[in-house]
């Protein structure tokens, strides 16, 4: 009796202090997340204060620059093309489901696919590929060179860790996103109008499908396209970057931040892609917010 | 764009490195313990600190270069501190300093040759400027050419030398030598020391930390000075200052 009534008495004791703790936690949280975006921005502002001096550009940072151009941009286009491919058939096939259901035609697959294309989907799928390529390989690279003590190595020599490793890796990230949704956005166009044609979806000749969506083209879809890619891949940069020099002193940190950066780099693009999209819209789903 | 005073001032600065009761707690237990050193070492002049064979000297190197900031005293480098955040003027000063490294020393994404002439090409010393020092240096030491692998496949001989060569390679007001003869055999020694008084009589500083037992015993045809490395503390142990043939 007296055991149950201690049992009791302490579980809404625990309960009491978890309760009494719960706003601090949320605060630490929320305190946390600040700090995050602040590093974040702080290093973007840095990387792109930095990479506007042209006093920056020395040959060993070009160097740098286009090694990572070589692998992030040009070595991810292959990776690129496919996904596009492959997405492009599957909006074919989800436009196919509509025309027999409804009854639509070209002229209103055209541009339903263009929107889906521009605004939402080769941004996503460039960050995608960026980030799994190249983001994660960047933070790996990054924590190794810290725990091995290259980084001091570099600062004993007076090159700055910052201008010769973090600002040339953020830009060419952020160039590369935005090359690589410009081809998956073509690859996407290509392979749907193949999948539509052999569908019976779509039945007008490829000239006439991409006048077709590129006369619905409008400040609205640079609008979401310019901000998507560029931002995205910016923040995606400086998350991995940030985490990879985050890392303590032991190799066995390594794996451990380089898959948090990935998973973090890609909540950000996330995160990022749906705030523009309720800013641009000024919705969210069908309700008005702005 | 106009060069501020600093570094007009830095130029022509006598007094290379001044350490005044400078505290600094180890980083590791076998890190070289700090505790009220001051020392002043001159341009042209040779600084020879004996330590014991389980002492790392890495974090006081970082501490003389500013890397790592002291707990107490007042350490200068050709009169400047290293304290603030004005990284540019760090980095400008610390692009004066040669180091050969104890541990760690290389990028190992770059080709030996890259590393070498890394810190001269981001400073903005023209190419062929470089290759004529690099060949000067090479015909020093008696080596062909510059290895073009990367320095995980290199034996660490060979590597030891080629952090010589960068070392000394931009004329440096000052030279942090860690263990230098690290990996090499005795027949090194002699070009060591040819290579140390070379660059010395051009004014450069030489800030040596070894473990050798005959450290004291060379014969040094410039100033030095000669302490060894007891509980934090830096004692005199010899020193001439104007050359032993004087």
């Amino acid at each position: 009796m007296h055991a149950s009534r201690s049992r009791f008495y302490g579980l809404r004791l625990i309960k009491r202090i978890r309760l009494s703790r719960l706003p601090e936690a949320i605060g630490r949280a929320i305190v946390s997340r600040c700090k995050a975006v602040v590093s974040i921005l702080s290093l973007l502002w840095a990387s792109f204060s930095l990479a506007s001096r042209p006093s920056s550009w020395t040959e060993p940072v070009r160097r740098v620059m286009s090694r990572q151009l070589l692998f992030t941009g040009v070595d991810g286009t292959w990776a690129a093309l496919r996904f596009g491919a492959a997405v492009g058939v599957l909006l074919i096939v989800q436009a196919a489901l509509w025309v027999d259901a409804i009854g639509m035609t070209t002229e209103m697959v055209a541009p339903m696919l263009w929107r889906a294309i521009v605004r939402e989907l080769a941004p996503l799928l460039a960050c995608l590929v960026v980030i799994g390529r190249s983001g994660i390989a960047i933070s790996t690279e990054l924590a190794t060179m810290r725990v091995d003590g290259e980084l001091d190595v570099l600062d004993a020599q007076g090159i700055d860790p910052m201008t010769s490793l973090v600002m040339p890796r953020v830009t060419s990230m952020v160039f590369s996103v935005f090359c690589l949704a410009l081809i998956a956005t073509t690859a996407m166009v290509i392979t749907g109008y193949a999948g539509g044609r052999a569908a019976g979806v779509i039945r007008v000749s490829f000239f006439a499908f991409l006048d077709q969506m590129v006369s619905h083209f409008n400040t609205l879809d640079l609008l979401f396209f310019l901000p998507k890619t560029l931002l995205a891949g910016a923040f995606a940069a400086a998350i991995c970057c940030l985490d990879g020099l985050s890392v303590k002193a032991t190799i066995t940190d390594v794996p451990r931040v380089s898959s948090i950066a990935g998973t973090r780099a890609l909540s950000a693009v996330f995160v990022i892609s749906a705030i523009l999209s309720v800013l641009i819209y000024g919705r969210i789903l069908i309700f008005e917010v702005i | 764009m106009l060069t501020p005073d600093w570094q007009k001032d830095v130029i022509n600065e006598s007094c290379v490195l001044r350490l005044q009761a400078v505290y600094q707690r180890p980083e590791y237990e076998s890190s070289l313990k700090v505790n009220d050193v001051s020392f002043a070492l001159n341009a042209g002049e040779v600084l020879t600190v004996q330590v014991d064979p389980s002492t790392r000297t890495r974090s006081f190197a970082s501490l003389v270069q500013g890397i790592i900031n002291p707990d107490a005293g007042d350490l200068l480098f050709l009169k400047q501190r290293w304290s603030g955040s004005d990284y540019e003027r760090h980095f400008f000063l610390r692009s004066l300093i040669g180091r050969v490294f104890e541990g760690q020393a290389w990028i190992e994404s770059l080709n030996v040759d890259e590393n070498v002439t890394l810190a001269a090409r981001h400073h903005g010393r023209s190419i062929e400027d470089i290759k004529v020092s690099v060949q000067d240096w090479l015909d020093r030491l008696g080596l062909e050419r510059l290895i073009n692998r990367r320095p995980a496949f290199v034996a660490p001989a060979i590597l030891q030398v080629h952090q010589w060569i960068r070392a000394f390679l931009s004329q440096p007001k000052l030279v942090i030598l860690e263990r230098p003869m690290q990996f090499l055999s005795e027949n090194w020694f002699g070009k060591l020391l040819k290579s140390i008084e070379w660059i010395a009589s051009r004014g450069t500083a030489v800030l040596w930390l070894d473990s050798r037992p005959n450290l004291d015993q060379v014969d040094w045809r410039i100033p030095y000075h000669h302490v060894v490395a007891q509980d934090g503390r830096f004692e005199i142990a010899s020193e001439v200052n104007g050359g032993s043939d004087e």
